[in-house]
Formats: C-alpha cells, structure tokens, sequence
C-alpha cells in the first residue's frame, strides 16, 4: 500500500507541467470569466501577450456588473447591444433575466422601510409581469412555474417564507444568470463558453473515476488544490490510509 | 407606438440632419430594438403600424447620403474607418431587421413587399465597417431563413414571393466580402462566413464558391480545404457543421470542374490527397455531429444555447450528404464513422407526434385581422407557415432522407444495412404529400398540422432520391421495396404540382421499371406508360430552353419498360408516343435548333448533334486531339457486350446519374466522353499546335483552362444542347430495346410498317454523318473546314446497336440493311473511333451481318460480306485486329473469321 502510494506521488512531482501552459490556463480563465484589468497585470507579470480583444472583455463586465448590481434593464439593453440575436433566440435566457427584473422590482417593494407594504405598491411589479413574462408563460410549465412563484414573493412576508422562495431574493440567483450570459455571449462570437480550466477539472474528476473503476492503485483521496480545505484533506488523507 | 416610429423617422427632408438628430434617431431606433427583441406579439404590431417601410426610408437614405464613403466591396478594405453617428443609426436599423426576421414567416412577405433584400444588399455593397457588414449579413441570412419556411408551408403552395438575393451583383458583393474578411477580427471572419455559407444553403446554391475557386488551382483549393478542416476541428456545434458545409461546397465546386484534367497524375494526386484528407478528418466530424443530433446530445462542451443545437440537429444529416454524394470513398468514410446507424433513428423520430407549442398570451385581445386587406402589404404579416415543431420534425427528415440517399448510392452493403435498419416504411411515409386541401390557416380552427400528416415538398424529394438509390439494388427491389409497397406513392407523385417532384419521381420510377423489377406490372396496371408518354410529350413546349429533363427521364423510364416486355406492351407504348414523335425527337428538330445554338459561336454554324456549341470545331476521327478522352474510359465500369447487358448498362447510367438534376446528363458515361471531347478542344483551342503532335502534351495552365472550360459550361446554350443530346440518346436506346428480345423480327417489321423503311435509315444515317451535311446529297455547307465534325459518341454507339439489332433480325432485314449504301459509308469513319465503346459496337454490328443464319443464308451472306468489303468495311475490322483495346481486338478476331468462313 504504502509502496503504491509511494510511486503514485512521486509519479505526481515527475509531472512537471511547463510555467507557461499553467500560465496560459489563468490567463484563459482570466479572459473568458472576463477579469480584463486582472488579464492585464498578469500579462505584464508574466510576459505573456495581453488579451486580443480587450473591448469585448469589458462588454461582458459590464453587463456581469450590471446584473451583480441587479439593474437588469441596462444588463438586456447591453446584451442587445453587443448582439440583439443572442436574447431573441434564447427565450429561456431572456425569461431569466426578466424574471430577475421582476425579482428586483418586487425586491424594492419589500424593502421598503415601514410596516408591510400596501397591495398598491406592488402594481408595477404586476403591471411588469403582465407585460413582460406573462405572454411566454403558458408555451411552457417551466416559464410558468417560474412566474408563480416570482409572483408569490409578493404574497408571504419575507419572515415567513419557505426556502424555495428564499432562493429567489438571493443574490446567489444574480450570479447564476450571470454565468449563463456571460456563456451565451461568448457562444454567440463563436468561442470557447467555458474556461479551459473547468474542462481540465471536468477531465480530472472522470480520469479519477474511470481509473477507480478500473481498481487501479490510487491514494483514497487526491486533492485537487485549489483551496486551502483541500489541501488539509490532502495531507490527512495520507494519513488516514495509512 | 407611433410615437416612437415618429421620433425615428420625422417626415420631410433628412438629408442634412444635424447630429442631433442622428442620435435621436439612433435612440429611437435602439429603444424600439429593445422594445422587441425576444416579444414575437410586439414584433407583430409593429410590423401593423409600418415600421418596415420607416426602416426601409432610414437605410435606403443613409445609404445615398453616405456615398463619400462608399467603398468597392471588392477592393481592398480602407484600413481605417470612424464610426459615424450614421453607420450608428444605420445598425440600429439592421438589428431591428434581424429581429422582425426572426419572428418567422409570418414578417416574409411584408419584408419582400418593401423590397428589404435588395436594400440590404445594397447596404452591404457600401459598407466596410465589419459590425455593419455582420449585422447586414444576419439580417440578411434571418430573412432567407425565415422565407424558407415559408416555402415549405403546404398552404403557400401557389405563394409567388421569392428571395433573389443571389444576382450577379449579389454575389459579387458576397464574394468580395469573402475576400477581404482576413483583414477583420478572426471571430467576425468566422461570423460572416457562417452566415454567407447558410444563405448559400438555402439557394442550394455554390455560386458564391464558384467565384471563389474559379481561377484557383488544385493547391490552392487544397489549401483552402486544409483550412476549413482545421477550422472546422477548432469550433464547435452550428459552426463546426457550417465550416463542414463549406468544405463540401468547395471540394464540389473543383470536382464538378475538374473530372476530365484526371489524366494529369499530378492533378489527380493533389484530389486524391485531398479527398482522403477529407475522408480522415472531415467526414468523421460530420457524422459526429449526426449522431449527436440523434443522442439528443448538444454538440457543444457544456452549452446553454438550444438554437443552436436546433440548426445542428436539422442540418448535420444534410451536411453530411453534401460532403459524401458522389464520392463512393467519402460514403464509405461516413458509414465506417457509424453514420447509418445515426441517421436512421433521425429519421424514425421524425415521425413521432410532438406536443404543439402552446401560444402566448397577450393581455390585449389581438385587434383581429379585420382591417388586414386594406393596409399596404408592407403593414400586413403572413401566415406563421408551419408550427415551429413540425417544420423542424420535416427539416430533420428531408436531412435524414438526403443522407440515406447519399449513403446509398453506390455500396449495396450501405443499401443492406439501411434496410436493417428498419427505415424502409419511413420512406414510404415520406412519399405521401399533404392531403390538397391542406392549410396552416387550419390551426386556427383548432387544428395543428404534425409531423404525420404529410411532407414538404423538400421532403418529397428527397424521398424521391432515396427511394431512387435505394432501388438500385437488385435484391432491395425484390424484397424490402416491393413489401414496403413504394412503387403506389411514387406513382402518385408522378402527377404532383410541382416540377420538381414530378421529376424527382420519375428518376425514382426508373429503376422501378426494369425487366427484374417486381414493380412493374403494378406500375403498368396503374396507368404509367400513358404518365410516362405523356410526360415526355409534354415537357420542352414551353419554349426554346424549355426544361428537358423530365423529358429525358420519362424517356428513360420507358426505355427500360421496353426491355423483354410483352409485344402488346411494347406496341401500346411506341403508339402512345407517335413514331412520328419519336422520329422528329432522335432528328433533333435540327433547323430551329440550329440557329439556336449557332449564335454563341460567332458564326460558325454546328448542329445540334455536334458536341461543341460553342463554335469550336471537334474532330472525333483524330486521336490525337483526343487523347484525354481514352482515359475516361478506363474509369468507366461498362464494357457490356451484348443487348442482354445493355441494361445493365442503363442501369450503371442511372446509377452515375446525379440527384441534382442537372448534372444527370454530364454524368452518364457517355456524355462524359462529350464534355471531355469539348475540352479537349478548347485545350487545343488556347495552344495553337504547331505540329501534330504538339497538341498532345502542351503547356499545362490549369488556372487558365479551368476557368475558360467553366465559363463555356456555364452558356445556357451548351446546357440546353447537352439537355437534347441526352434526349436523343434516350429516344434512340428507347428504339433499341423495342428491337431487343426474342420479338426483334417482328418489332422491326412493325417499324418499317409505322414508319417506312426510307425514313428509318434516313434517321439513323443522319446520326451517323458529320454535322452539317446532308446525308442524301452527302455535301453541306457547315463549315470550311477541312475535317468532319461528327456528333456525341453518345448518339453513335447508340445508332450502331440499332443496326446491330437490325442485323439480328431476319435474313431480309439484314438484306435490307447492307443495302443501304450512304448508310454504310457514314458508318465507315467510325471503326476508327477515338472511343473504344463505338469501335466494339461497330464490330458487333458487323460480325451479325456477316452471321450465317441457316443454309438457306449462306449465298446472302456471301453477298453481304462482298458489299461490306467493297465499301471498305471489312478493312476496317481487319485493322482493328491490332487496336490497343483488348475487347475490340477479340470481337475483330471473330469477325474476320466470320468473313473468311464466307
């Protein structure tokens, strides 16, 4: 056991991947989850050449600001800038960020200082969601389950609502929309829609998988090492097998 | 909303708008765009309250107010150009196109009734800004797009609206763009190549590519395709497929040029390295994708986009079929890459009834179309066309369909393994169009047109071609093909309203009907010899180019009834034709053509049967002239040998014969020995020989003498004269298999009967003198030449096997043949032939003359050898004794035994 664990790290530090290919990964990951101010310095850091396109880094920020900020007129009206075909063929993709609209809406509303808001109050949300999101609403049960329960934020008092309705007024969904046009903007030039190291991580974690199957000699736990949890994991599970 | 429309486009004079304005504009024009983008219902309305005619007014004005910056899209692109506020208001303008384009077919004919097209077209001429070039292109492709659905709506079946964006100006323009693209951002590039590749697809189109590999040589071509490849393995989904189309289209492109250079085996080297790259890399990524449009897979890594994948799954099989028609190492290729497997299920699924999109709500009630009639056409949107589902349930299966027949061209093994497949019922299926009085407007009523209710026309046709390829095997037609009952659907497509389909069918039809065909006593029950008579009579009427391949393929169709049918059969057809029909068809209606064709060739006058109208003048006699003919033939498959064969023959014709339609004829061995003829004289044509020999091996300057060849090629004049070449040839073979079988003696007599002995061998001695001269004064005015032009070998080796089966009748018959002196000194020249083909059938010819049928014979015979001998024939065998074909050297061995038994 000990011999295979062993030959396994130390066939581990013979991989020696080149400064540069490491290099390029970041710089890759800099570019495509669009960090264009980052690119930059690492480039001058070092010496590799900056992004080609610098300009079309920074429309993606900004509509990825946009939306963190969750100003999700301007975040469209940006997205149909840079491409107008993007939302018009992705309905799925528009009825999200409609629905984050209506969300942040609703949002305000609540947000109000003062005692629970009045039913008035909330007619610009219902004047938006008739407008905007109710006429896609019935082509699908997923547009309209999701309306419903946007809807039903105005309903319950955020003190008592379950968590499913929780998740809505989360910020963490902003990020996920997020994610998704940043995707779908670059799919839309024609390039790569995820950064390469998340393919790398991807082909890692089936490599793990398929050499377990195969029973071959493997440490019961190899970090990953991207954090600093995992690398405590990674010396206790030394340990552990042992 | 008219406020809006308002603010972008104020009444009166623009043409000095101050930049303020400019911008207002541009912010109107911005806030509309966002207005719509992803609200089909606002698109609509929109559209009611004229937007297409505002936004037509904007661009065609910025248009002529931009003229200083004008740009030939050809010339180099200025390196560099400052964004106006016009260029701005000008794109917004374009991305609301391309969103009202992407409602659907609905938003097609207020586009085409504003004549938006050409108007983007002409934008497109004068930009060099590439965000304004993507954005004109997409609109561009969203609009073709859109009308193609449009096509397919069985509804529209009578709709006259028509995108030709694809006019000479309009492909100078795309090629130019083609052109310059390198100096863009490689992504642009990629963009605009996609989009001009779809809006070639949907022409079914290469004419752009034309343009750009004309004038390019082998390596250049070469090198182009390297890159499509490589740029086809670095992206992914709908553009990956794009990139593969592109590949396609150009390696179609040199193919359909370069068939005859094949002798030059540096030339063919450079294809062959290219059609195995293509085998290796590019066709494995094609079927690739096929098989993830038939997982249900997204082609891409991990993709959020569905359209994307929507166009990959009704494209990939299409793709894959261009790639692979024609070329038999490419269809094995694709087979090896497991593409039958994953078309077939592409196609089953096809068939399964999909939920219909629910439609959107709208808070307002839709006013109703009540005031529709009375707006202008460019306020009024058209039918939506099919639901969205079923229109891409049909884009799949005519994909499907295209790429089984593509598969099952040439390998019986490939034919086998799509019936095993069990897809055979679903070509049935595909063979049956929508019920007549079938409309969109229906789902209106509550009823939604499925996936089960009928087929496209695109549909239609390619069931066509399958059923056509598929029928190719033998042991199909007897079993799978017969059960799966095609014949019955096929018929009834012979009286289709569109052309096309008809065609289509008969092509279908032609296998059908051959001698082994179980088929055909079913297909003669349900009345096809008056279908197929009455095809052939009618079509070409229409006026001097007039379409002849439906004629060409009803011809066809009979010729191969005619083989080992009954007498009755035989006598019915010929009478539903007309001899007189017949005969004026194989005569070629020579004068009026004459003329036709005899413009082009500035003054040199050549008849129909000659293989040149150009002008040029073609010397079959000279071998040397015609050396690149020879090696034609040794790609040739056919080396039958008697009539029994013959339709085998026929057969390896239909199979060489393209899908297409056009090429059908250029494609058939036979024609090939013409086209090539015609180049061998052009080739001659561009370096003068100095001396006899000379001609043989001159400078090779493929550049040049590709372009040249296309150019000739491409005369409507030549198409037409190839077109009735091909007729006469299916009216002579039609002749020849009546005269085929155990009843030639008395189908003969009933000939001479109908016809008259005079006229039957006027006929064919015309065929068989040069071009241009009389055959009964034996002097005509064609040309000063010195040199006889004589016709096609098509139409030689054709007339020779009719004398062959004259000569296989009764004694008498042959009698009456080798009395017919001017017919045998025009037959004379041709045992000399360049064409081995005609050299073995004049051999044949002669060796059933000299045939000594009973005791009886023995003095005719002897008689009959005299007059061959003194009209030199018998001369003309005994030197074919030292031919170079093996096969011509064997048959002259028989005959001049024959002649020494005597």
């Amino acid at each position: 056991m000990r011999s295979t664990h062993a030959s396994f790290t130390r066939k581990v530090e013979e991989m020696k991947p080149s400064k540069s290919d490491i290099n390029w990964v970041i710089m890759d990951y800099l570019v495509s989850e669009g960090y264009p101010g980052a690119a930059e310095k690492f480039a001058q850091e070092t010496n590799l050449p900056g992004p080609v396109d610098n300009e079309s880094i920074r429309e993606r920020v900004r509509v990825r600001n946009a939306i963190h900020g969750g100003r999700l007129d301007e975040a469209i009206e940006l997205i149909n800038e840079i491409d107008p075909e993007i939302l018009d063929n992705n309905h799925l993709l528009h009825f999200h960020l409609l629905q984050l609209q209506l969300i942040e809406i609703i949002r305000t509303v609540l947000a109000k200082p003062g005692s629970s808001p009045a039913a008035t109050d909330f007619l610009p949300a219902i004047k938006f969601a008739t407008e905007q999101l109710s006429p896609r609403a019935p082509t699908d049960p997923k547009y309209q389950q999701a309306l419903e329960r946007t809807m039903a934020l105005m309903i319950f008092p955020p003190e008592k609502m379950t968590p499913e309705f929780k998740e809505l007024l989360d910020e963490e969904l902003r990020r996920k929309v997020a994610v998704e046009v940043n995707r779908a903007i670059l799919e839309s030039r024609g390039e790569r829609s995820e950064a390469k190291i998340r393919q790398l991580i991807k082909a890692r974690a089936w490599a793990e998988q398929e050499a377990r199957a195969a029973k071959v000699d493997l440490p019961a736990y190899v970090p990953l090492g991207l954090d600093a949890a995992d690398e405590v994991g990674g010396v206790d599970g030394d340990a552990m097998v042992s | 909303m008219a406020d809006t429309l308002a603010a972008i486009y104020p009444m009166g004079s623009m043409e000095a708008l101050p930049e303020v304005e400019l911008e207002a504009q541009a912010t109107a024009l911005r806030m509309l765009k966002n207005e719509i983008v992803g609200h089909d219902q606002r698109k609509e309305r929109q559209v009611c309250d004229g937007v297409v005619d505002m936004l037509v007014g904007v661009l065609s004005l910025h248009q002529r107010t931009t003229g200083s910056r004008k740009s030939d899209a050809n010339g180099p692109t200025p390196v560099t150009w400052s964004w106006t506020q016009k260029d701005e208001v000008r794109l917004q303008a374009t991305f609301v196109i391309c969103t009202l384009a992407n409602g659907g077919a609905a938003f097609v004919p207020p586009l085409l009734a504003a004549g938006m097209p050409q108007v983007l077209m002409d934008s497109l001429a004068q930009t060099t800004a590439p965000r304004l070039r993507t954005a004109t292109l997409q609109a561009l492709w969203n609009i073709v797009s859109a009308w193609s659905a449009l096509q397919v709506d069985p509804g529209e079946a009578a709709s006259t609206v028509c995108v030709d964006i694809l006019t000479k100006q309009g492909i100078d323009v795309l090629s130019g763009i083609l052109r310059s693209t390198l100096s863009d951002g490689a992504h642009i590039q990629q963009l605009q190549l996609r989009l001009i590749a779809d809006i070639n697809q949907e022409r079914r189109g290469l004419s752009v590519f034309e343009s750009i590999t004309q004038g390019g040589d082998v390596d250049h071509v070469n090198a182009l395709c390297s890159w499509l490849l490589l740029l086809a393995r670095s992206m992914q989904g709908h553009s990956r497929l794009v990139a593969l189309r592109l590949l396609a289209l150009v390696n179609n492109a040199v193919d359909a040029d370069s068939f005859d250079v094949g002798h030059r085996s540096e030339y063919m080297q450079k294809n062959r390295e290219r059609k195995k790259q293509i085998a290796l890399l590019g066709v494995p990524l094609a079927a690739k994708l096929v098989q993830m449009a038939s997982e249900g897979r997204s082609s891409g890594s991990d993709r959020s986009a569905d359209h994307d994948d929507m166009l990959v799954k009704e494209q990939a099989c299409n793709v894959l079929a261009l790639l692979v028609r024609d070329f038999d190492e490419l269809q094995v290729a694709a087979v090896d890459a497991g593409a039958i497997k994953h078309v077939c299920p592409i196609l089953k699924k096809s068939f399964d009834p999909v939920p219909p999109a629910k439609p959107m709500w709208s808070a307002r009630r839709t006013a109703g179309n009540a005031d529709s009639t009375s707006s202008p056409p460019t306020r009024r949107p058209g039918s939506q066309g099919l639901p969205p589902e079923t229109l891409h349930a049909m884009r799949c299966r005519q994909g499907a369909l295209q790429a089984l027949a593509a598969l099952a061209e040439k390998e019986d093994v490939h034919r086998k393994a799509i019936v095993e497949a069990g897809v055979v019922p679903c070509i049935f299926d595909s063979l049956k169009p929508f019920p007549p009085d079938y409309s969109t407007d229906d789902k209106r009523r509550g009823q939604v047109v499925g996936p089960k209710d009928g087929n496209t026309t695109a549909v239609l046709l390619a069931a066509c071609r399958a059923a056509k390829t598929m029928a190719r095997s033998v042991s199909l037609l007897r079993t799978s093909l017969i059960d799966a009952g095609i014949a019955k659907p096929i018929f009834q497509l012979l009286h289709h309203a569109d052309p096309e389909v008809q065609l289509a069918a008969t092509d279908a039809c032609i296998n059908l009907l051959l001698e082994f065909s179980p088929m055909r006593e079913d297909l003669i029950a349900e009345g096809v010899v008056k279908t197929l008579c009455s095809q052939a009579k009618r079509c070409g009427l229409g006026g001097a180019n007039g379409d002849l391949r439906l004629r060409v393929s009803s011809l066809w169709a009979l010729k191969h009834l005619m083989s080992a049918s009954p007498r009755e059969i035989k006598v019915k057809t010929l009478e539903e034709l007309g001899s007189g029909w017949l005969i004026g068809i194989i005569r070629g209606e020579q004068q009026q053509a004459r003329e036709y064709v005899s413009a082009p060739g500035g003054g040199v006058s050549v008849g129909l049967s000659a293989p040149n109208a150009a002008g040029e003048r073609v010397d079959l006699l000279n071998p040397q002239s015609s050396g690149m003919d020879v090696d034609v033939d040794e790609a040739d498959p056919l080396a039958e040998e008697d009539d029994e064969q013959q339709y085998g023959n026929d057969e390896e014709c239909a199979n060489d014969e393209e899908g297409d339609g056009e090429v059908m004829f250029d494609i058939s061995s036979s024609t090939h020995y013409q086209a090539s003829q015609l180049r061998s004289t052009l080739n001659k044509h561009h370096h003068p020989p100095t001396s006899p020999t000379a001609t043989q091996v001159p400078a090779f300057n493929s550049r040049r003498y590709l372009s040249s060849v296309r150019a000739i090629e491409q005369t409507p004049a030549l198409r037409a004269q190839q077109a009735e070449v091909a007729v006469q040839e299916q009216a002579l073979d039609f002749i020849r298999n009546l005269l085929n079988g155990e009843d030639c003696a008395s189908m003969f007599d009933h000939l001479l009967q109908l016809i008259g002995a005079g006229r039957i061998f006027d006929v064919l001695t015309e065929k068989l003198v040069p071009v241009g001269i009389d055959p009964a004064t034996g002097s005509g005015g064609a040309t000063s030449s010195t040199r006889p032009i004589y016709g096609p070998s098509a139409l030689i080796i054709s007339t020779v096997n009719i004398l062959t089966h004259i000569a296989n009748a009764l004694p008498r018959h042959k009698q009456l043949l080798i009395a017919q002196k001017p017919l045998l000194k025009a037959w004379l020249p041709h045992f000399i032939h360049p064409d081995r083909k005609v050299r073995v059938a004049c051999v044949w010819a002669v060796n059933s003359l000299t045939w000594i049928d009973d005791e009886s014979d023995r003095r005719d015979a002897r008689q009959r050898a005299q007059e061959l001998r003194a009209c030199g024939i018998e001369g003309a065998v005994r030197r074919l004794l030292g031919d170079e074909d093996l096969d011509v050297r064997e048959r002259a061995r028989t005959g001049v035994r024959q002649f020494e038994q005597l």
